[in-house]
């Protein structure tokens, strides 16, 4: 490390010593000022969202929805949907869609079931045994797309069907419910603080890791690097495949959390139950990485999930039809991923102007047709 | 840039007489962009027959002037006249109406698909009975168009197995058939920036062809040497207005150099280097080293030495570096010894641990990362040096991409930019900064100028001499004999896989390289 700087330090006194042209003293700011930025649309715009979306629902429900009920309800419920997104952020980062996300925590979730209630595992046990078969999970998944080099769409399209074939045989394709399910075994998922239950500060120490992984370690820069550009991170030294490994085996663990916490909220090992997590996981993530700098991050995938919560829970209380809350989604993701679109234009154009303005150095030009040196 | 005298070799169909109906003629154009006047009563006459150079670095307005030819943008004044009729600048439609054709540096094919579907998405299909393309046909016409420039390709292979002049080849056909010869205008982009030095040659036989139908052909290119070679007139702007114009034939690469960089400094004349003492410690030691088209080469490398490497295409030139710094594995045999110590694992990190790191031939697909900031660009390969405990720290971060994009002299207010923001020179310069910023002890670098203008050139080129003279040794392989002519001690020259020749500095010059290059071309014939 003192070497690094001492090399730094020599350049920059060097530079200083002959003044060549590209050093200058860093103009002034043209640009927005950064609390604009920080709190433009473009960064934070699912908030706004959020935020409309309240106070749309607590003007149409007035009684029933601005309670502390509802902010219950939407935490409880979609701290489980929170966790799946969240699991799949990591591996989007290093771009990898994990499309057997879903039916991964499905598996979990009647695996935890069948071992409590047909095999009669002891709860710790089949707690642990079921976090393996997630771990276990993504390794196969990873084995099969870094190992196989199958594209990751298609390879997890397949092992996330094979996972549906074990999930139909253990469970008989029907839901596993027994005594064993519920207990202290049901009290993990339903003890709550202040009506907050556990999912939801599981979902919270998850996003904290995921939020400090992707942002304050070389591991994160490194999944981020392997996402953008697998090549140029290969001939970084970066070793791209261990990345992308490790990016799956994430994903698995995770599944394999939220499938235990899914069995023991609802009391039942079901089949069916885990496949439907797959989209809106996908959505939520996909809107979060429209936040906080446009790519896939903890924090903006957490809003996304409560704002998509939010408004299917007050779509719920003004009695709205079955198909709304689709609809809602849907409508939400194209909005969010248009503004962001016409927010971005917009600023391009008028930092483009204001590099007219400013005219300074050949630096930032981009490419030919810029004439930011003229004034030079 | 440096002996490189003017090599004119200009076909007899070149020399145009007046001609003042024919060819295009631009009278003052003018635009202003938002508080820059970006042209300024720009005049621009491309004789019917000539092959023209439009000159200037990046910014001084020629991409302006053609896209106001393109009919991108409308200009505030001027009018234009092609082939004698009135020309609608500004409009799109007219310009495709008046025959202006356009080849950019990237080609605009689908390489996957194969010479008959690319050339048919433009000119449009044969069809057979029912209405059905007939590919007979089809693949038949677009051997004919070929045929008619000389290229001889199998019209129905994918264009992945051609090489880049013959892809070149096609875009210029599809481009320029379909309009009736001898008239309109065909502009170049950088057609050579892809092409290894040997197809070159081909590709301006292609550019005369064109031009001799009567065609005017206005070319855009870094590479002065080529410019001369090609070019019978040449325009030269900067700052949005038209300093020089005139013929080819008297004019030398050193005179245009000057003329397009107006006061900034070109020295690219070598500052006297003492020579390499041989008692210098060897940083690189290769022996016997076989790789896909090596072939069992002996090479060292000392402390603050520049080796270059030259060589055509396939002669393993572009593999070298790659190999040296553990980038490629596959089918690599021999001996690579750091400081005395084997390389035990022909890896990236491996190399990089032992202090020889890699910037790669092409920068956008291999050396930027298109959606971090040009911070997290330079500091990539640094990062486990920037953290606090565990922990990535933000502040070190920041402050070492502003000292590393200092100290290669570019501007450190980029830093929080998308580093796609900056222009090829610019990025180029992160890239090298990236890697100077782990203490190599050997860089080893692949077509480090690509597509870069003369004056960030010339910055990474003393950036390159400095590091050098600090202890840095330099391994560099590039197409561009003017990268080897104007930092290297010594240059070796590789020929079907094996050095061919040693040139020293004393003897180096553009010729000497081009001669030993293309010696095998040469023996070939006889």
């Amino acid at each position: 490390m003192s070497d690094l700087v001492k090399g730094g330090d020599v350049a920059a006194a060097r530079n200083g010593a002959e003044a060549p042209n590209g050093v200058e003293p860093p103009p002034s700011k043209a640009a927005k000022p950064s609390w604009r930025k920080a709190f433009g649309f473009r960064n934070v715009g699912v908030v706004y969202v959020w935020i409309a979306i309240i106070i749309l629902f607590s003007i149409w429900a007035p009684d029933t929805f601005p309670t502390w009920d509802t902010v219950r309800t939407v935490l409880n419920q979609n701290a489980i949907a929170g966790l799946m997104a969240l699991a799949l952020i990591v591996p989007l980062s290093a771009q990898i869609f994990d499309l057997s996300v879903g039916n991964a925590m499905g598996l979990c979730n009647v695996i935890v079931a069948w071992l409590l209630v047909e095999q009669g595992t002891p709860m710790g046990l089949a707690i642990l045994l079921t976090l393996a078969a997630g771990v276990l999970i993504g390794l196969i998944n990873a084995t099969i797309v870094i190992g196989a080099r199958i594209d990751s769409f298609i390879g997890t399209l397949a092992t996330g069907s094979l996972m549906a074939a074990v999930t139909s045989i253990l469970s008989n394709d029907q839901s596993i419910i027994g005594p064993q399910l519920g207990g202290s075994f049901g009290d993990i998922a339903t003890t709550s603080v202040q009506g907050i239950a556990v999912p939801v500060f599981l979902m919270l120490i998850v996003a904290i890791s995921v939020w400090y992984l992707l942002k304050y370690t070389v591991t994160g820069r490194r999944i981020y690097a392997t996402g953008f550009n697998q090549d140029g991170a290969r001939l970084t030294g970066i070793k791209t495949g261990k990345v992308r490994y490790g990016s799956l085996i994430v994903s698995g663990a995770v599944a394999g959390v939220a499938g235990v916490l899914l069995c023991s909220q609802v009391s039942s090992g079901s089949p069916e139950i885990g496949p439907p997590y797959l989209l809106d996981a996908f959505a939520a993530a996909f809107l979060g990485a429209t936040q906080f700098g446009g790519r896939f991050n903890a924090w903006g995938t957490v809003i996304a999930v409560l704002l998509l919560g939010t408004g299917k829970t007050g779509l719920v209380l003004v009695n709205a039809p079955v198909w709304a809350p689709s609809m809602f989604s849907g409508v939400v993701l194209l909005l969010a991923l248009i503004l962001t679109n016409v927010e971005q234009t917009m600023e391009a154009r008028s930092w483009i102007s204001a590099k007219f303005k400013r005219g300074s150095g050949d630096n930032g030009a981009p490419g030919d047709g810029t004439p930011a040196e003229l004034k030079a | 840039m440096v002996e490189a005298t003017a090599n004119t070799s200009v076909g007899a169909a070149g020399s145009v007489g007046d001609s003042g109906e024919r060819g295009v003629h631009l009278r003052g154009v003018s635009k202003t962009f938002p508080s820059v006047k970006a042209l300024d009563s720009v005049d621009l006459d491309v004789a019917p027959g000539s092959v023209h150079a439009l000159l200037g670095h990046n910014g001084c307005g020629k991409s302006t002037l053609v896209k106001i030819l393109a009919g991108f943008h409308p200009p505030d004044e001027g009018t234009g006249t092609i082939d004698g009729q009135e020309l609608e600048l500004g409009s799109a439609v007219d310009a495709e109406r008046a025959g202006i054709r356009f080849v950019h540096q990237e080609l605009g094919l689908v390489n996957e698909l194969s010479a008959v579907d690319n050339v048919g998405f433009v000119l449009g299909h044969e069809h057979g009975l029912l209405g059905s393309i007939s590919w007979r046909k089809q693949a038949a016409k677009t051997r004919e168009l070929l045929a008619e420039f000389g290229i001889e390709l199998d019209p129905m292979a994918p264009l992945t197995e051609a090489s880049p002049v013959e892809r070149t080849a096609v875009a210029i056909v599809r481009a320029v058939a379909g309009w009736s010869r001898g008239r309109g205008l065909l502009v170049l982009d950088e057609p050579t920036a892809a092409l290894p030095a040997r197809e070159v040659d081909d590709l301006f036989r292609l550019i005369r062809e064109v031009a001799d139908s009567g065609t005017a052909v206005l070319l855009i290119s870094h590479r002065l040497d080529e410019v001369m070679q090609v070019c019978d007139h040449a325009t030269v702007m900067r700052s949005g207005k038209v300093i020089w114009d005139g013929g080819t034939h008297d004019m030398s690469v050193r005179e245009f150099a000057k003329l397009i960089a107006g006061a900034e400094n070109l020295e690219l004349e070598q500052t006297a280097r003492p020579p390499i003492d041989p008692s210098t410690p060897v940083v690189l030691e290769v022996s016997k080293l076989y790789g896909r088209f090596l072939n069992g080469i002996d090479l060292s490398v000392r402390r603050g030495e520049i080796v270059g490497v030259a060589g055509l295409l396939g002669s393993g030139r572009e593999e070298l570096p790659y190999i040296v710094a553990g980038a490629v594995a596959e089918g690599v045999l021999g001996r690579i010894e750091i400081e005395g110590e084997p390389l035990h694992k022909q890896t990236v990190k491996a190399a990089t641990e032992r202090g020889v790191v890699l910037v790669p031939a092409d920068r956008a697909r291999e050396g930027v990362f298109a959606e971090f900031s040009v911070r997290e660009n330079v500091t990539l390969a640094m990062l486990p040096g920037l953290r606090t405990g565990k922990t990535l720290s933000p502040g070190k971060d920041r402050e070492a991409g502003h000292r590393w994009l200092q100290a290669v002299q570019a501007d450190p207010s980029v830093a929080e930019r998308p580093i796609t923001t900056l222009s090829g020179g610019n990025q180029q310069k992160a890239v090298i900064a990236r890697w100077l910023s782990v203490d190599p002890k050997l860089l080893a670098l692949s077509e480090p100028t690509a597509g870069i203008d003369i004056g960030a050139r010339t910055t990474i080129y003393e950036e390159i001499r400095h590091r050098a003279e600090e202890g840095l040794a330099v391994l560099m392989s590039s197409s561009d004999s003017e990268d080897l002519l104007a930092v290297c001690d010594r240059v070796i020259v590789l020929r079907d896989g094996v050095i061919v020749t040693e040139i020293d500095r004393t003897q180096l010059s553009k010729k000497a390289v081009v001669i030993a290059m293309e010696g095998a071309h040469g023996e070939e014939n006889e």
